[in-house]
């Protein structure tokens, strides 16, 4: 009796947590005055595990509600004034920002230059990632309380675009604090943005920020935001058609296109589609280790994957069939490159010639040396798209006798192994629109070993490439620097895309008010100002 | 009906049934090549519902789901069986080391079993699922591993009690050793509670198993009833309410969990019943 207890409970255990992503959720839009908007409801799969501008989602959530950096993305992807009012460079590597004069700190303190300047000496002495995207500050200078001038170690176009992810943090809270990553304190997430974080009821999964009315620009328009986090994004779709949350978020990404025909059917939810600036899924080569050093064993293997079904089976109508100057059309400058196709007898041809070949009749290629050539893929375990599309490429692979083996890791140690590690052969992320613009643009931040460098290309062409785009204001010599570093990606395939979709955006159609931006998608910065009732 | 089949059935209907369900889901383990229509691994045109070529439809990537639940079935039953296996292998061994010898072996085991009872199990298996890397072999081993416990505490009060009497007492003097007296006549002895115990076992495994599949914790590669459910659950199934998605495989635990149940429970009367 007592066995079968226990076992009872097992099952009940079980079922309740089946059934945790459909517990109801607290009501999420209540009456404000006039238009204004009591409470706006939010959900999203991305974990934030701690209240630390430094846990990578609560940074995410921390830029586009409480924090603030010198400049930001405007709905067009270009840059608008935020804490700096104005800049000015003349040789684009010291660079000099007006700091406004009325912003505050959620204490009451005022921002200061000295704040900025604080902010990214702390960002480089305790985070090591940052020297991935701010490694070219050599120092910065704050004359007075509102000059910030930073100096570069070298010319740098893009700085802007690098700068603008940079959020500040107020120097009398962090001066004290030795190991910001476990400062969990309500104090590590002051800011000086719309919004002031206010809780985090972590067993929940429940953020809640409230507006700050001593925001310089002015209240935003929602008193209340409250983030709701899912295990699972099929539970956050079923409370968004219930109408238990407004806005089902992902950051830098949409919902899956499987979602779209019930959601069709409700009156109360508006769908928008906006053009992706990131790639959805690349499929990364780690260029240093053998025999992925060879770019015709890069190319081979693009010729395997069947880009169509993958296009149909993973965007379905949302999608587009990429090309192998893997920059996202849209992206200025963008040129056409060939289009990827599925060719197994090219890629068969290729890989005999480079001497991987089938030596023991199993089907399956061996190495030129004759050891089995079973390269590891490595694959978000967290994300069931991902592990399908593993699971497609690893089919595409085998029909041309190549064994990959998908080597599954959840998102701190695929970030880890891409970021850190680079002990990765090949890797399956995506990319977002800032990945795509940081380094200098084109995805260099991605590619070039001197930033975060997924495909660790030291190549000196390339380098020089990404180096001559950092210093030329000429816009006809940019457009052809573009072309050539397209053409690159072309014909070396550092990396190339496997498939990608637009953004799909559902919100509640009872509010209006909405603005994207290609950063913060729906969540921008037009939206928290603009969001009325319908 | 056979007299003796009829009164097998009359005596022990639980047990019969659930040995049917097991030779059931063992058959369709076994000849699964054989029964499913299409390759699972097979890929095609994604989302359909059930129709004359895939009567369950197919799944996210135009998997055949009818070809998939039975394959499925072998990674279940294996990942019960094997984590089951080793559960009752450690939980016997120590069970009979500590009601056999007693003494500090006995307050060791029982001291262990008993912190490892005091963790919470579910959540203590998705930490550690969660910390190790998804593999099937992963999940094998931690479920086995904290399954144990109970096992050793009832094998422990059988082998108390076995030790005294007088036929194990009579083969002592007879100058039987240890080890022979526990292999033939205390394990022969609790043969019914450990047949019992890994009934169980291998149930609870099968559904732990599914518990962490169903939360992404799973074995993705290895496609078991726990992680079809997990899919159709993150991929658009519950939300566009594709029941022959998801309904299928959580038929399948329940109806094979309920029959190991149903094994494990009739030993226990006659058990019971011999001790009386």
């Amino acid at each position: 009796m007592m066995r079968i207890s226990k076992l009872t409970a097992l099952a009940l255990v079980f079922l309740s947590l089946c059934l945790t992503g459909m517990a109801t959720a607290a009501q999420t839009e209540e009456s404000g005055s006039g238009d204004r908007i009591a409470k706006l409801t939010i959900g999203t799969i991305n974990q934030i595990n701690d209240a630390n501008p430094w846990d990578y989602y609560f940074g995410v959530y921390s830029m586009m509600l409480s924090h603030q950096g010198l400049v930001r993305f405007n709905k067009n992807g270009d840059l608008d004034p935020e804490l700096a009012t104005s800049w000015e460079t003349e040789d684009l590597q010291k660079w000099t920002f007006h700091l406004r004069d009325n912003a505050t700190w959620h204490d009451g303190k005022p921002v200061t230059a000295q704040d900025f300047k604080f902010t990214v000496d702390y960002d480089l002495e305790k985070d090591p990632l940052s020297k991935s995207y701010i490694g070219t500050i050599e120092s910065v200078e704050a004359p007075d309380d509102k000059t910030v001038i930073i100096n570069l170690v070298k010319p740098d176009y893009n700085f802007l675009t690098t700068i603008a992810v940079v959020k500040t943090i107020p120097e009398h809270i962090f001066k004290s604090v030795d190991d910001p990553k476990k400062f969990n304190d309500l104090e590590a997430a002051i800011g000086c943005g719309p919004y002031k974080f206010e809780s985090f009821d972590k067993d929940a999964g429940i953020v809640t920020y409230q507006a700050n009315e001593n925001y310089w620009g002015g209240m935003p328009a929602i008193d209340t935001i409250q983030l709701r986090m899912f295990k699972n994004p099929d539970a956050m779709m079923l409370a968004f058609q219930k109408g238990e949350i407004d806005l089902p978020y992902y950051y830098s990404k949409g919902i899956s296109y499987y979602y779209v025909p019930k959601l069709l059917e409700n009156d109360d939810i508006g769908i928008e589609v906006y053009l992706e600036r990131g790639i959805t899924n690349v499929l990364w080569f780690n260029t240093a280790v053998s025999p992925f050093d060879d770019k015709e064993l890069r190319q081979a293997l693009s010729y395997a994957l069947d880009y169509e079904e993958l296009r149909n089976m993973f965007t379905a109508g949302y999608g587009t069939t990429p090309s192998a100057g893997w920059i996202p059309d849209g992206t200025l400058y963008f040129t056409e490159t060939r289009t990827l196709a599925q060719d197994l007898n090219l890629s068969g041809t290729m890989l005999d010639s480079l001497g991987f070949k089938d030596v023991d009749g199993d089907g399956l290629r061996e190495m030129p040396d004759g050891d089995k050539f079973q390269p590891k893929l490595l694959t978000r375990s967290d994300l069931p798209d991902s592990v399908r599309a593993a699971e497609m490429l690893k089919k595409y692979f085998a029909q041309a006798g190549v064994d990959i083996q998908i080597d599954l890791a959840d998102k701190s140690t695929h970030g880890e192994i891409l970021d850190e590690k680079k002990t990765h052969e090949m890797a399956l992320a995506g990319t977002t629109f800032w990945g795509m613009m940081m380094g200098e643009g084109y995805g260099s931040g991605y590619t070039d070993t001197r930033y975060y460098g997924w495909s660790m290309v030291s190549d000196p062409e390339y380098q020089s490439l990404v180096d001559d785009l950092g210093k030329t204001q000429d816009t006809e010599e940019r457009k052809e620097l573009a072309a050539e570093i397209q053409s690159y990606y072309a014909e070396e395939m550092p990396q190339f895309a496997v498939y990608s979709m637009n953004i799909i955006q559902p919100y509640n159609a009872r509010l209006e008010g909405w603005e994207y931006n290609p950063l913060h998608g729906i969540l921008s910065y037009g939206t928290l100002f603009n969001l009325h009732r319908a | 009906m056979h007299p003796s089949i009829a009164g097998l059935v009359s005596h022990a209907p639980l047990r019969v049934a659930g040995l049917s369900s097991l030779i059931l889901f063992l058959s369709i383990a076994l000849f699964a090549p054989l029964i499913a229509p299409y390759d699972p691994q097979e890929t095609g045109s994604p989302y359909q519902p059930p129709n004359a070529e895939h009567r369950l439809g197919t799944n996210d990537i135009g998997q055949d789901i009818l070809s998939e639940l039975i394959y499925a079935t072998r990674v279940s039953l294996a990942i019960g069986f094997m984590a089951g296996s080793i559960s009752i292998i450690i939980g016997a061994t120590l069970g009979m080391l500590a009601g056999y010898y007693r003494g500090r072996i006995e307050e060791l085991v029982m001291a262990i079993s008993d912190v490892v009872l005091l963790v919470p199990g579910l959540p203590l298996m998705i930490i550690l699922a969660a910390y190790l890397s998804p593999s099937m072999w992963n999940i094998i081993f931690v479920v086995g591993l904290l399954w144990w416990c109970s096992t050793t505490r009832v094998v422990h009060s059988r082998v108390l009690q076995l030790r005294e009497m007088p036929f194990v007492e009579a083969a002592r003097s007879l100058g039987a050793g240890d080890g022979y007296i526990m292999l033939h006549h205390i394990l022969i002895n609790c043969k019914e509670i450990i047949q019992a115990k890994f009934a169980l076992a291998v149930a609870s495994a099968m559904l732990t198993e599914a518990s962490l599949s169903f939360l992404g914790l799973g074995d993705p590669l290895n496609i078991s009833w726990g992680e079809m459910i997990h899919f159709a659950f993150s991929r658009g199934g519950f939300a566009n309410d594709m029941w022959w998605w998801y309904l299928p495989p959580g038929l399948m635990i329940c109806a094979s969990v309920l029959g190991f149940v149903m094994i494990s429970m009739e030993p226990e009367r006659s058990q019971k019943a011999l001790e009386l």
